[in-house]
């Protein structure tokens, strides 16, 4: 008899690369999501009342307003100070760089992906969510709205978007603060690979102005590793730059620049307040959500 | 000054093989895969940062890979750092004698080829490395020391000609004879200073004694070893030795190794005609093994002569000593009739009861006879076609026709075997067998001393035999006990004095009688034994010694047991081939196909053969005086010429028995060539190497 072997999870990047839609995706996705915060302990949630929302599945039924219900037969649960209604836009980077995939979920694929995840479950639970779309093969943008049908449009925009252009990570900060007043969120996917030198220098002020900002640095295995052995002419994907090279050479200088560059970008983000969650493609697209949201919830007061 | 030459330098075709790794990193340059990355800008920083080093590396790399490929090549082709031949005698012209060693051992085949092509090699590069004044003369030290340029010449086409035109023999070489021959051709008048440049395997066999230098003055010796050190092992058949056993052909096979390391489970094939047998042998160095061997040889029709067979050894570098020929008697089986004197209706009491049984005694399925029995009234002359032996067994008178045709019979070679008994009639039978026995018969008499009521029961035993005798050699003084032990009561007795020039008693009675007598008539043989086959007047038929003296007695008188298959020698010795009393020469075929007629005297005996200088198979045939037709021959047919056994032990002298042998005064220089020749260089070559690869592969770490 063989050993036994595990079916691979539902959350498994090649299993979901092969579900048909966004839309699928995302419900899979956000339901892990959600499985995983109820298992996830809750401690440090404020309890200063803010106000209600109508019940949605999911909702922590430990919230549900019992004088309420007694009184009007109504399901509602109570929302503290830290989950009032939340105008946050999902900015996802589709420049050209995006469009490398070494398995089958191209990084593009990848952030949008999480970025339609994340903006479910905003919208889920009541909070207003928008779409930007940075680089890409058309301009998008959709300003945050908390209706729940406003997924439907986030998925299809980003269904329609391809890689593909250079990077303008600087647009999505300027863009954020056209969109939202008052104090909000906003969700970056990219993999950063923008030579423009004051690319978080924008998301530092939005901080600094008590914005919350996630940064999701969406990196293909590849680019972590240089797993090539063969001596390889790399294209540039935004433009002509080529370089013909033997990996196995230049490997070990290439990861310690990568690692500098994942550890100047990580503090940098830190020291002004941002979060940063590293995105590998060959994982579970629910995992950096969970480990970003659980976090949250720790750092919260 | 030196030279650098080159053991192999064939395989030096292969240097161009250095420059492939630049090739194949030309190759993998042009085949780069095209991948698009979007990580591109780490690469280009990386690309800058390291460029230089990353060149300079890959440089490195690639010059450490070209090296290594390159002291591979050489390492390979031996190469090897010899003085010049003007450096040996420091400046000006010199003068070298070159001395192959064309011994069979240097027959022996290592990588590159025969140790003579590597001697062969290793004096072409002398002639080629020579000064335009430098001169050499060439000897061969073969069967004979041969000086084949003389005198000492610088035309280097001229060497290099001679050298060309030589080929290994097959015998001894005596290199202290050669060296004395180079010495004399270096003390000739007018010769510049020199040496001489001796080329052998360095086999201790290959010299007679210590070398007499002419002169007051010893010249240099350079002896250059052909042979590795390693192949100094050797193993051959030596010996086989082939006799009949029965209906089987009995083998005993010598095997001899010498060398340093033992060689095991050595197949072992003997092969005689289309029968084959097989087995194995494990030896010790210095080791002689004998193997014994039983097979059934091929059945022949007719007198088809020996057998030629040839045992074969798993081959070693010197592949030609591991088969050796031999010559067995085929199994013909000897036609003999048997005229029975006494019939008899009961089987048991017939008088060639006994007889048949020993002669055929497993029933004639595989006997080594075919009999034809029947009785003296029904004797034809006819039936003594294509028989080599006839019995007449107590056999009363035979007819003037019949005695006639017997005695053609004998006189042409056939075989004749009297027996005695009752129904003899002494009187009549000095008539009728005066022409055909030996000795004729007188009277019957009793032997023993008689019991007191008269009757002689105790009988006597055989005493005096000529052990001397092929019939009667199996039977020695210990054996002989068992014909004491046989008791005859009767037995004719002989005319004295009137015996034949070429009568001889093989065999008496305690008292003396005759019991065997053998005479020659013509060219036939003819017994008589003095009293019966069957158990008449002697209990000698129920005895285990009638079986074993019938047999032979039949094989001597057919001529079998003295029939001398082959006469062995060792190449370059004389052989003595038997010769017919009726052939006048001897045609010997040589193993190369061509042929010597050898003309004797009738009667010489034997004729002298020298041209045994290779081995093989040499066939043999008689001839009659002045003729050319070959005479059917039952002596020797077959020269069967072997590799000198001392040149079958590799081994080398050891350098102080080499100084000793060349005088201790003597400039003895020792140097390994051949595949040894290189060794130093080579082993720093492939030393270079790993410390190459060594290197590329922490390079390729980095």
């Amino acid at each position: 008899m063989g050993a036994m072997q595990l079916a691979p999870s539902p959350l498994d990047p090649d299993v979901l690369a092969r579900l048909a839609g966004l839309q699928v995706q995302v419900q899979r996705v956000v339901d892990g999501v959600l499985g995983g915060l109820h298992r996830a302990a809750r401690r440090g949630a404020s309890t200063e009342f803010a106000d209600h929302k109508e019940y949605a599945p999911g909702d922590d039924l430990r919230h549900l307003d019992w004088r309420v219900l007694g009184r009007l037969d109504r399901l509602v649960v109570k929302r503290y100070e830290d989950e009032t209604e939340l105008q946050a836009l999902v900015a996802v980077d589709l420049s050209g760089s995006m469009g490398y995939a070494s398995g089958r979920f191209t990084k593009a694929a990848y952030a949008s992906l999480l970025a339609a995840s994340l903006a479910s479950l905003l919208l889920h639970q009541g909070d207003g969510a928008g779409l930007l779309v940075l680089g890409g093969s058309a301009p998008i943008e959709i300003p945050p709205a908390a209706r729940p049908e406003h997924l439907g449009e986030v998925v299809a925009a980003l269904e329609r978007a391809r890689p593909s252009g250079a990077t303008r990570l600087r647009e999505a900060a300027a863009r954020y603060a056209e969109r939202v007043r008052r104090r909000g969120m906003l969700a970056l996917f990219s993999d950063l690979l923008d030579p423009d030198p004051e690319v978080l220098t924008g998301l530092q002020l939005l901080a600094a102005r008590g914005h919350e900002v996630l940064v999701f640095h969406v990196l293909d295995p590849d680019e972590l590793a240089l797993p090539f052995d063969e001596p390889c002419l790399f294209e540039s994907m935004e433009d002509e730059r080529r370089l013909l090279v033997s990996p196995r050479e230049i490997r070990a200088a290439y990861l310690e620049e990568m690692g500098r560059f994942l550890e100047g970008t990580r503090r940098a983000l830190a020291e002004h307040g941002l979060s940063y969650e590293l995105c590998r493609t060959d994982e579970p697209p629910h995992q950096p959500l969970l480990r970003r949201l659980s976090a949250r919830r720790l750092e919260r007061p | 000054m030196s030279a650098l030459s080159f053991v192999r330098p064939e395989l030096l075709w292969a240097l161009p093989l250095a420059v492939l790794p630049i090739v194949i990193h030309l190759i993998n340059r042009h085949r780069a895969r095209r991948r698009p990355f979007a990580a591109i800008d780490f690469l280009l920083r990386v690309q800058r940062r390291t460029a230089r080093r990353l060149l300079l590396r890959q440089l490195l790399l690639l010059l450490i890979r070209t090296t290594l490929v390159a002291s591979l090549v050489l390492a390979a082709a031996g190469p090897r750092l010899e003085p010049r031949a003007a450096a040996v005698a420091g400046l000006g012209p010199t003068t070298t004698v070159l001395v192959l060693d064309a011994s069979f051992s240097m027959r022996a085949r290592d990588a590159g080829g025969t140790r003579f092509e590597a001697a062969l090699e290793a004096a072409r590069e002398h002639v080629r490395g020579q000064g335009p004044q430098d001169r050499a003369c060439l000897i061969l030290a073969g069967r004979e020391t041969r000086v084949l340029v003389e005198p000492c010449t610088d035309s280097r086409a001229a060497l290099l000609d001679a050298l060309d035109e030589l080929q290994p023999e097959h015998g001894r070489s005596d290199l202290s004879a050669a060296l004395g021959r180079a010495a004399g051709l270096l003390g000739a008048p007018g010769a510049s200073p020199g040496r001489v440049l001796l080329l052998t395997d360095g086999a201790a066999h290959a010299f007679s004694g210590p070398v007499v230098w002419p002169g007051d003055q010893a010249p240099e010796v350079e002896l250059r070893d052909v042979a590795p050190d390693e192949s100094r092992d050797n193993h051959a058949v030596v010996g086989v030795e082939a006799a009949p056993a029965g209906a089987q052909l009995g083998l005993r096979v010598s095997l001899q190794h010498t060398g340093q390391a033992p060689a095991a489970e050595l197949a072992l094939e003997v092969r005689l005609g289309e029968a084959t047998t097989r087995g194995f042998a494990s030896l010790q160095p210095g080791q002689t093994l004998t193997k014994l061997f039983s097979l059934a040889p091929p059945t022949a029709e007719g007198d088809t002569g020996p057998l030629l067979g040839v045992v074969s050894l798993s081959p070693d570098r010197l592949a030609e000593d591991d088969a050796r020929p031999f010559l067995a008697a085929g199994r013909r089986p000897v036609r003999v009739l048997l005229v029975d004197g006494d019939m008899r209706a009961v089987l048991h009491q017939d008088e060639l009861f006994y007889l048949e049984r020993a002669l055929a005694p497993d029933g004639g399925a595989q006997a080594a006879v075919q009999l034809q029995s029947l009785t003296p009234d029904r004797l034809r002359p006819e039936h003594l076609d294509g028989v080599q032996v006839v019995f007449l067994a107590n056999v009363r008178e035979l007819s003037p026709e019949q005695r006639q045709a017997l005695q053609s019979f004998v006189e042409a070679g056939g075989g004749l075997f009297l027996a005695c008994g009752d129904q003899l009639d002494p009187q009549r039978a000095d008539e009728w067998l005066r022409e055909l026995t030996p000795w004729p018969v007188r009277d019957v008499i009793a032997l023993g001393p008689p019991d007191p009521d008269g009757v002689h029961r105790q009988g006597l035993g055989f005493g005096e035999l000529d052990a001397a005798h092929p019939v009667l050699k199996p039977f020695t003084a210990e054996r002989g006990r068992a014909l004491e032990a046989v008791r005859t009561f009767r037995a004719a007795i002989l005319e004295p004095g009137r015996a034949g020039p070429e009568v001889r008693v093989l065999l008496r009675y305690a008292d003396g009688t005759p019991a065997l007598v053998e005479g020659r008539r013509g060219a036939g043989r003819v017994m008589l034994l003095t009293t019966t086959l069957d158990r008449d007047w002697t209990h000698w038929p129920a005895r285990a010694s009638f079986l074993p003296f019938l047999q032979r007695a039949t094989a001597y008188l057919a001529g079998r047991l003295e029939e001398q298959p082959a006469v062995e020698v060792e190449v370059g010795e004389p052989a003595r081939l038997p010769l017919l009393p009726e052939a006048g020469g001897l045609r010997v075929r040589r193993p190369d196909g061509e042929a010597r007629v050898l003309r004797a005297a009738p009667g010489a005996g034997q004729v002298a053969f020298t041209e045994t200088d290779r081995p093989g198979v040499y066939a043999l045939e008689q001839l009659p005086p002045g003729g050319e037709t070959a005479l059917r021959a039952r002596a020797a047919a077959a020269l069967l010429v072997h590799p000198p056994r001392a040149e079958l032990d590799l081994g080398p002298a050891s350098d102080e028995r080499l100084q000793s042998l060349v005088g201790e005064g003597t400039r003895l220089r020792l140097a390994g060539s051949g595949a040894e020749g290189g060794r130093a260089q080579a082993w720093l070559l492939l030393l270079l190497a790993l410390g190459l690869l060594t290197l590329e592969a922490l390079l390729i770490r980095r």
